[in-house]
């Protein structure tokens, strides 16, 4: 082979034989098909009855059928979180990730525009980003030489005398989700058409995500900190906004801050006093559509003191702290400062605002599930609060933190015990009597309450048995 | 030994110390620094808290980094980066009945090996080994695999621990709780 010839992992295309013009528009692939159900067993009757208000039956945690139809029916068909636009801030930038069983590309293509491309080759189907994350200009399958732009668009093709005059390029790009659409850089895709816009499917929750935002000064938010990535033996839906197990789930931490309640490097410092006593003013939340959250605002304002005071020792804090009463009404201000950028918030189906953190949630079989944490930095703000903020979810997330691993473990004892089939119902009734409902349909509860879990299985359920998706059922 | 000559107030404790010589077996020092992180590992297999949280300097600091081996530990997460306070928070919970992720313990058997030493007297010494840890919980088993980088300074009490960086080499890859002692 002449050096002219040799391929290299630079970011020039070499040989290209066919080669689209930078500028040609990128075709919109054939959209993924709805898969085919019929295989399964349950029909969308008796996926009613699994899950009547207040019970849900051990089936949804344990059949592999049932986790093929979630799959299929809620990742691979609804809005579904990629990333942050923040993680892609450069051309060329691109993440793995992952729909369901679907490998994509989260990507910023030379045009600077946001994509999010199935991770295959159009050819014999190889994934063509084999790396979790980097920046080139182009993307190449090494089973056959086939090379695409960030864009998507097919580049180049090896050999392209054996394809023949009706070849079309344009036709074998990466094959785009058919619709991306994101909001104040949170990125959401689906791989078949939406009749709700993604605005409309966010509905109440999005002004929540914007304590997030907000609290960064200028809404500038950087996710380039890298993650935890941890695994457990459990079901996805496990990982849910419930306000009801600190107190003994998280038992040992509790200790902790009692112990150390001054310490800036443990998360009491944000926890100031306990949000999830039984006497607590906190608040669970269902906004519609899964979109679920733990309220601590009436809790945290109470609070806001010691956490403006530990601001105020780190240094750059101060100045956090003008630039969000400069930006901002003393109202939200004041709301912001207290609730420190943790909306604490569940996007229906694998989205999570958690402390300082964008958690997504992957689930890779019945009863097991990734977690991926991303912590969340602000642009304008000092090195030492970004890293105040980067010790705090340390210490409480992540393979060795204080929290989530002892929420894994029970999520696993959960999986456990569920495989008693006998008498399988679950109760998830807590609140039903004290629950209400405001006037934009939000379902309010005490923190305690399972208003969360009742919003995500009515979700669940919708989806699972809306009568569009049903094809060949 | 002052705190800032051994410059224990940031990540530059993983650093060589300034005119440092290697330290070769066999040797007095070597052996000590052998049978100390020998010792280290045996009483984290052996979950004895108290004795492991004493071999630490009080200014001591843990980093475990994620996603790679050497990040910014300022602007990248890490899986775990404590300093002392943070370590007796962490054996206080492990002491703690109601730790779920460690009800029951694991089970643990590692290897340390391939030491090198470097050190500026017998006093400021940088010690590199590797490991394999192998864990059973719950009727499972994980295997991890490390390096590890101590600095280890000498005080009335003996060779205390001043930081130690523990990289496992999977820390790009989802993992299980690695809640026991590292």
């Amino acid at each position: 082979m002449s050096a002219a010839k040799q391929l290299t992992l630079d970011s020039a295309v070499p040989d290209a034989e066919v080669r689209i013009g930078p500028g040609a528009p990128v075709q919109p692939h054939r959209v993924p098909d709805r898969l085919d159900a019929s295989r399964l067993s349950y029909d969308v009757d008796s996926l009613r009855t699994l899950a009547p208000t207040g019970w849900v039956h051990s089936a949804l945690y344990t059949d592999p059928e049932i986790f093929d139809l979630e799959l299929e029916r809620i990742f691979h068909s609804g809005w579904v979180y990629i990333g942050h636009e923040s993680e892609i801030a450069r051309t060329g930038e691109f993440k793995r990730r992952q729909i369901g069983r679907q490998p994509v590309i989260f990507v910023r293509g030379q045009d600077d525009k946001v994509r999010v491309l199935l991770n295959r080759c159009r050819h014999r189907g190889a994934i063509v980003c084999e790396l979790d994350e980097g920046r080139d200009r182009y993307f190449r399958c090494w089973y056959h030489g086939w090379t695409y732009s960030t864009s998507g668009e097919l580049a180049s093709v090896s050999g392209p005398e054996g394809y023949g005059e009706s070849f079309d390029p344009r036709a074998n790009g990466l094959t785009p989700a058919a619709e991306v659409d994101s909001y104040r850089g949170f990125v959401f895709a689906a791989l078949s058409r939406q009749a709700i816009p993604l605005d409309a499917y966010l509905g109440g929750a999005a002004k929540v995500i914007d304590i997030l935002v907000d609290a960064a000064p200028g809404g500038d938010l950087t996710v380039r900190a890298g993650s935890n990535r941890t695994i457990y033996k459990g079901n996805w839906k496990q990982v849910g906004m419930d306000g009801y197990h600190p107190l003994f789930v998280h038992a040992s931490v509790l200790a902790t801050w009692e112990r150390q309640a001054e310490s800036g490097h443990s998360l009491g410092a944000t926890h100031s006093a306990n949000p999830f006593g039984f006497d607590a003013v906190s608040e669970t939340r269902d906004f519609g559509h899964g979109h679920t959250m733990l309220d601590f605002r009436k809790h945290r304002l109470m609070h806001a003191g010691k956490f403006r005071s530990l601001l105020q020792n780190t240094p750059g804090g101060t100045e956090y702290i003008e630039a969000l009463y400069a930006e901002h009404d003393a109202g939200w201000a004041d709301l912001l400062l207290a609730m420190a950028g943790d909306p604490h918030v569940g996007i229906f189906p694998n989205l999570q605002l958690i402390n300082n953190q964008i958690r997504i949630v992957n689930p890779l079989s019945v009863d097991e599930t990734e977690v991926q944490m991303f912590p969340v930095l602000f642009a304008n703000a000092s090195v030492e609060l970004n890293a105040l903020r980067l010790r705090q979810h340390e210490s409480f997330y992540g393979p060795a933190g204080s929290g989530s691993t002892d929420d894994a473990e029970i999520f696993e004892r959960v999986q456990l015990g569920l495989q008693a089939s006998v008498d399988p119902w679950i109760n998830i009734s807590r609140g039903m009597n004290r629950e209400h409902v405001e006037d934009d349909g939000t379902v309010v509860g005490h923190i305690t309450d399972e208003v969360p879990q009742r919003g995500q299985m009515r979700q669940w359920l919708a989806m699972m048995t809306d009568d569009s998706l049903t094809g060949a059922l | 030994m002052t705190e800032s000559a051994v410059g224990l107030t940031g990540a530059s404790i993983f650093a060589e110390p300034p005119s440092c010589e290697a330290i070769r077996r066999p040797s007095d020092l070597f052996g000590e620094i052998e049978a100390f992180l020998c010792l280290e590992a045996d009483l984290m297999d052996q979950h004895a808290y108290d004795d492991w949280l004493s071999l630490w300097h009080p200014l001591g600091l843990y980093w475990v980094p994620s996603n790679s081996e050497d990040l910014d530990s300022e602007r990248c997460v890490s899986i775990i980066f404590e300093r002392y306070e943070g370590l007796e928070d962490r054996i206080f919970r492990l002491k703690d009945k109601r730790m779920h992720s460690q009800s029951p313990k694991s089970k643990l058997v590692r290897i340390v090996s391939n030491f090198s030493a470097v050190a500026a007297g017998v006093s400021d010494i940088l010690v590199r080994s590797n490991f394999v840890l192998g864990e059973v919980r719950g009727g499972q088993q994980q295997t991890l695999f490390g390096r590890a980088t101590h600095r280890l300074i000498r005080s009335a009490g003996g060779l205390k621990i001043a930081g130690k960086k523990v990289y496992l080499i999977g820390n790009d890859a989802p993992m299980r709780n690695v809640t026991f002692l590292l």
